[in-house]
């Protein structure tokens, strides 16, 4: 990655958003995507494939259109720390990342369920730190809509501080291992108090921290408030800045940013988001991304984007048609299809009309446009060896995969380090020092001066504290049909359920012998608030 | 709910749970359990001990939970989070029902519903919830809560329940549709908001998990909540047999009662369909000599009077009558 590294490491993560237009389920063969098995197969695929981390998005309200459940995209996901806690049980490497609010969380209860998981996976898990300002969210939680929309990122710093305060009050055990049960016990260092009138509490560490000291936080917010808490708290930024100019000038601002917090430019990793779609032939992968675009952007979901700005029903318009000739409505964009990018949040009428030009000018559809502006591009596109070696075309810009010396990440970062060192297994590391190369051939710890060859299925891959900023995420909303995953791995058979599809879920846990009997599935209770 | 809610005779077959939390009741037991205090908090001990209730044909195991760390002695105990720790024995075990103890006043309640509900999919419908309900000073304080009166207590638990069952029937059996033809993936009508209003806290819904395998999970509630109408499962203590006896009847007959209440009144139906069942939380020392004289407390501990550790029932104060099992 740098002149003077000549074994750069690519470090690959996946993130499953769980819910949202990129998963596409209209294909027979997608396997359910909150059944259990579905998560472990993709886990231990990843695990194989040596990916460093399995990230999991969150959301907290169940997406509408116009007032009502929004019924055209997957929806309904399971809790991502409870998700991950699970699979720590059946992965032995791959770090595993929960997307988890700070407006809706209690810093005390947050951070230890984030510490439990850290030391059930062993010093695998991850936080990705997320704030919600809409009032409509806040419906499903005690205090409702509270945080104002400017006051969302201070609230997320003194969260994430009083997290920190928490895990750094009760040093790793591990050092103790050996000792014998009856000599003292560790614990807390004291109580963490805030009263600040954005965060309260008073609350004292349950847990010693794990192997890694602490969850490594991740962030991905792009607004400036995201950006000055990643530059003061993250460990890596999960960027959605694709295209590789606007990559650059990112990374360029973070940097400036981490200096002016006393942090190293090599502090903070920066993971752009990329999706991937992989055939055996180019030609195969040109039509596997059209195919896949196409799921994306079905006529029912064209228009269905397009309501979001009008903020009215368009469902009588034709999706291969032209745009609807009615004048949008001029409130703001509703939140309750999820995320609403910084840039589109303001100036919806601006857009529009930008939009009814271009659509003019170059005579396409509602779907056509859609297909246009709506998010989730393929940044690569091709064969498994054409992307790695750095081949490919991308609309996203002069990016390349490759493992070679030629930069992946925009502005790379001047150390070289990448995966952990094996004797700094017990040790708190939770900083950039003690990590080796990790190549094809041997490693060298710069801090303990050993070296060796790699165990590349040995328990040296998780920390993603080491991850040079060179790393791509592939999303896996590509379906699974066309995952990076099976071939990263080798496997060529799709991700498959094993769960039983359409079998009647009565029988599940009251059918085996001795098993703890709940009974059959309660009928559908009445409605809450109707009257019985 | 369960078949034995229509029998006439009382089900006939012993139900074994195990308090699976830490190293045992007592304040000295992870001393005694021969490994190192990094142990008490290591995944493997869970995975062991898990593993053992279920070949020892255990029903069900719960983890006892509390915001701060159980004290043993002057001395602080490790414990992780009783969801994460259900969650990962629930892919590490097949039969055996896995029921972590949830406060109900120091979480928010969807995220309380929806980690179970995950926990249910996890499991493939092994979940339970015991629900804890703490009013301690210092608990309340790790999410910046001031002291809760009893009665508003009691009332945040039932409520809480409520919002809880409500969201697990949020989405109905057959709202997944992946309809190709018409683009939807689920029958909208089939999801539903529920609109919960109490005077701590609203939850508009739906979950944002889907239906839970098992529909409602199994939810076991200490008998000083008094919400035996609203649990599968009561816990009940005592020292001795007839004390248990005489507070299993009593829950019984107040449960029947509410029942009669509410079909009088033309009521509508109560979240669950009969009386619930009663466990007896016992400790139970398995040792050749008897007396705890076997098992000195360490030095500088409260006197120890039995009971599930870190439990702090609502009654729990210095003008309450003592639980068998409180230690404040």
């Amino acid at each position: 990655m740098t002149a003077h590294d000549p074994r750069p490491q690519l470090h690959l993560g996946l993130f499953f958003a769980g819910v949202g237009q990129q998963l596409i389920w209209s294909d027979p063969d997608a396997p359910s995507h909150t059944a259990i098995e579905t998560f472990v197969e993709i886990a231990q695929v990843l695990e194989r494939g040596l990916f460093d981390a399995f990230f999991l998005g969150e959301g907290l309200r169940v997406r509408e259109n116009r007032g009502q459940v929004f019924d055209l995209d997957v929806a309904g996901r399971p809790d991502a720390i409870t998700q991950l806690s699970a699979l720590a049980a059946v992965t032995g490497r791959i770090g595993l990342v929960a997307t988890q609010n700070t407006t809706y969380n209690y810093p005390a209860d947050l951070a230890r369920r984030l510490a439990s998981l850290d030391l059930l996976s062993e010093g695998r898990a991850g936080w990705n730190i997320v704030t919600t300002d809409n009032a409509w969210t806040g419906a499903n939680f005690r205090h409702g809509g509270w945080l104002a929309h400017e006051r969302r990122y201070e609230r997320a710093g003194q969260f994430v501080e009083a997290a920190k305060e928490l895990w750094a009050s009760w040093p790793p055990d591990g050092a103790r291992q050996g000792s014998d049960a009856a000599g003292p016990l560790s614990g807390p260092a004291g109580a963490v108090e805030r009263d600040t009138g954005l965060v309260r509490l008073r609350a004292t560490a349950t847990v010693p921290g794990s192997r890694q000291g602490r969850p490594v936080l991740f962030q991905a917010g792009d607004s400036d408030g995201g950006r000055e808490l990643a530059a003061r708290h993250a460990d890596v930024v999960f960027s959605a800045n694709t295209e590789y100019a606007k990559a650059v000038a990112y990374a360029a601002d973070l940097r400036d940013r981490l200096a002016r917090h006393g942090r190293s430019p090599d502090s903070l990793r920066i993971l752009p988001g990329a999706e991937v779609v992989l055939a055996d032939t180019a030609a195969e992968a040109e039509e596997k991304a059209r195919w896949v675009r196409g799921e994306q952007v079905n006529g029912p979901r064209a228009i269905a984007f397009l309501e979001q700005y009008w903020g009215t029903d368009l469902s009588a318009y034709d999706p291969d048609g032209p745009l609807p000739d009615i004048d949008p409505g001029e409130e703001e964009l509703d939140p309750s299809r999820g995320t609403i990018p910084v840039e589109r949040r303001s100036g919806k009428l601006a857009l529009i009309r930008k939009w009814r030009d271009q659509a003019a000018e170059r005579g396409w559809s509602v779907r056509d446009l859609v297909l246009e502006v709506a998010p989730g591009h393929p940044s690569f596109v091709g064969t498994p060896g054409a992307i790695a070696d750095g081949r490919t075309t991308s609309a996203a810009g002069p990016w390349t995969a490759s493992t070679s010396s030629r930069t992946c990440c925009p502005a790379p970062s001047r150390t070289s380090s990448t995966s952990w060192c094996p004797n700094s297994r017990s040790g708190a590391s939770t900083g950039p020092s003690t990590r080796a190369p990790r190549s094809a051939s041997t490693w060298t710890c710069r801090r303990c001066r050993t070296s060796g060859k790699p165990d590349l299925a040995g328990p040296t891959v998780p920390g993603l504290h080491a991850a040079p900023g060179t790393v791509g995420l592939p999303r896996a909303s590509l379906s699974f049909r066309t995952s990076p995953v099976e071939r990263v791995s080798g496997a060529r058979r799709p991700l498959r359920s094993d769960a039983p599809r359409g079998s009647p879920r009565a029988a599940r846990g009251c059918t085996r012998g001795g098993a703890w009997r709940t009974g059959p599935r309660a009928a559908p209770s009445p409605r809450p608030g109707r009257p019985a | 709910m369960t078949d034995h809610r229509t029998r006439t005779t009382p089900p006939s077959r012993l139900r074994l749970a195990l308090e699976a939390d830490g190293a045992g009741a007592h304040p000295a037991a992870w001393r005694r359990s021969g490994r190192p205090p990094a142990a008490l908090t290591a995944p493997g001990t869970l995975r062991e001990v898990v593993a053992a209730a279920q070949d020892a044909g255990f029903d069900l195991v719960t983890l006892a939970d509390a915001p701060r760390p159980p004290a043993s002695g002057p001395e602080t105990v490790g414990r992780l989070e009783a969801g994460t720790r259900a969650a990962y024995v629930s892919r590490l075990t097949d039969r055996i029902g896995l029921a972590p103890t949830l406060q109900v006043t120091t979480t928010e309640p969807f995220h309380l519903a929806t980690q179970l509900a995950s926990l249910d999919h996890a499991s493939h419908g092994r979940a339970g919830w015991v629900v804890g309900a703490t009013a301690d000073e210092g608990d309340l304080a790790t999410v910046g809560r001031n002291p809760l009166p009893s009665p508003a207590l009691l009332r945040e638990a039932a409520d809480v329940i409520d919002a809880a069952r409500a969201l697990w029937d949020t989405w109905e059996d057959d709202a997944v549709i992946r309809d190709a033809a018409t683009g939807r993936f689920l029958d909208r009508r089939k999801v539903h908001h529920i609109d919960f209003e109490g005077p701590s806290f609203t939850v508009k819904g739906p979950l944002i998990t889907p239906r839970p395998p098992q529909g409602q999970l199994v939810v076991l509630a200490p008998q000083e909540l008094d919400v035996a109408a609203r649990a599968d499962v009561v816990l009940v203590g005592g020292h001795d047999v007839d004390a248990v006896a005489a507070r299993a009847g009593a829950v019984r007959a107040a449960a029947v009662e509410a029942a009669a209440t509410a079909a009088a009144s033309g009521g509508g139906s109560s979240p669950t369909d009969g009386p619930p069942l009663v466990f007896a939380e016992l400790e139970v020392v398995l040792d050749a000599e008897a007396g705890a004289s076997r098992f000195p407390l360490p030095p500088g501990s409260p006197s120890w009077t039995g009971g599930p550790p870190g439990r702090t029932p609502a009654g729990c104060g210095t003008s309450a009558p003592r639980a068998p099992w409180c230690r404040c």
